[in-house]
């Protein structure tokens, strides 16, 4: 009995297997193909500058690149790149890197919707947007596999620069946002914009704990090679020196009572306002 | 023989105890950025209930001037979805008032070991992205008025 058991436990386990690869082949399948109907209308656009506002990070006035599946996205101190194909962006700071496994929000809607089915309806309107002549089209987007959600946008695509949509309008699920391009250049930026290491820091060795009244922690002998290489450019190290400046005690001050005690004032004026 | 079943018994009862009796932890912080410099809001949320997982509180300044209301679980995630962090993390649901209103998701992933946040927003099946991401330090800084908050990068 027990050895019949275990064989079908080992039959199961190899059907469920072979199913399981078998869905994320198909999604890669579908992601790489794009799916049925008309062309992804931001596929077109694989090498371009511009400065990005809305979307979903409400971004104002963020820089952004596009060459190839790269997308990088300029903030204060620092910069992120995403891959459009894989979705997964690195974060690089001037001495630190990460890595995430889903893209920027400012890389949005290049990043989006590969294997969603694509309808186009280009209107017969025009409108001046930015001092660029747009023709408008409608596009939109669902889901392959069924999901019920589908995307709606309206692109403002701006004759001059080949089509680029300087304004978009997009609607998912009755919540509508906006993007709007500005300074677009179609030249392609230049490759050293998007350098960076082919693995950042992961896992366990990519922080170290903060510890109370602890001095910040070393790094380890890996990261003395990666402070030496961000010497000559972007690279990567522990994100523990992220947390170098937070030598400070635990995060933990106990009961709440407590926490009114040790933080008198501070948490009136502004609790809570909207509940 | 029985001297050890007395001692297992005595520690499974004491274990028990002090799960049940677990204090909530309250935890109060300001949001930085990846080089230090402050944002205007944080949060002051508790993690309690047996299992301690749970959590709830306020996204204080959420957009530098008001507050939300926050809630979440405790537990554990890849270190590809954090920032500079690994294991558990506090996962808090916030109303995204900051990100434009409702009907869309803000969710902070706090991790209380490695002191590091992240912001994660997503609107359909398609568009979960990376808003922001820092570090966090431990008080309620809520007099950084000249600031943005974590929200705005």
């Amino acid at each position: 009995m027990n050895v019949w058991s275990c064989k079908l436990a080992g039959i199961c386990s190899i059907v469920a297997l072979t199913i399981c690869l078998h869905g994320q082949t198909q999604q890669k399948v579908d992601a790489q193909s794009g799916g049925a109907g008309a062309r992804n209308p931001f596929d077109g656009f694989r090498s371009f500058s511009a400065t990005m506002n809305g979307g979903i990070g409400g971004d104002h006035d963020r820089k952004i690149y596009r060459l190839g599946d790269l997308m990088r996205a300029d903030f204060d101190d620092s910069y992120r790149i995403t891959d459009l194909q894989k979705l997964t962006m690195w974060g690089v700071q001037r001495a630190t890197c990460s890595e995430f496994a889903m893209p920027d929000a400012a890389a949005f809607p290049f990043s989006a919707y590969h294997d969603h089915k694509v309808a186009r309806s280009p209107t017969a309107e025009k409108e001046t947007v930015d001092g660029h002549v747009c023709a408008i089209e409608n596009v939109t987007f669902t889901p392959s596999n069924g999901m019920p959600v589908v995307i709606k946008m309206k692109l403002w695509e701006a004759e001059d620069l080949e089509g680029f949509p300087v304004k978009i309008e997009a609607e998912a699920n009755g919540r509508k946002m906006n993007i709007a391009y500005t300074d677009v250049s179609l030249k392609a930026p230049d490759a050293k914009l998007f350098q960076h290491r082919a693995k950042c820091a992961s896992g366990r060795n990519r922080g170290r704990r903060a510890r109370s009244g602890s001095t910040p922690p070393r790094p380890r002998r890996s990261n003395h090679k990666n402070l030496r290489s961000n010497r000559q450019g972007a690279g990567c190290s522990s994100p523990a020196r992220a947390n170098s400046s937070l030598n400070r005690s635990p995060a933990r001050y106990g009961e709440t009572s407590s926490v009114r005690r040790s933080l008198p004032g501070l948490l009136a004026p502004n609790l809570p306002a909207r509940v | 023989m029985k001297k050890t079943m007395f001692a297992l018994c005595m520690l499974l009862i004491l274990g028990f105890a002090a799960t049940a009796s677990a204090a909530p932890t309250t935890y109060a912080f300001t949001f930085h950025d990846t080089a230090g410099n402050p944002y205007c809001d944080g949060m002051i949320v508790q993690l309690y209930g047996t299992p301690k997982a749970v959590v709830g509180g306020y996204h204080f300044n959420y957009d530098c001037a008001n507050a939300s209301s926050v809630a979440g679980f405790k537990h554990g995630l890849p270190a590809v979805y954090q920032y500079a962090a690994t294991g558990a993390t506090l996962d808090i649901s916030d109303p995204a008032f900051a990100l434009g209103g409702s009907n869309r998701s803000e969710q902070y992933l706090v991790n209380t070991t490695y002191h590091t946040w992240i912001l994660w927003s997503g609107s359909d099946f398609a568009t979960n992205s990376v808003v922001n991401y820092g570090t966090w330090v431990n008080g309620v800084k809520a007099d950084v008025k000249s600031a943005k908050p974590s929200s705005q990068r």
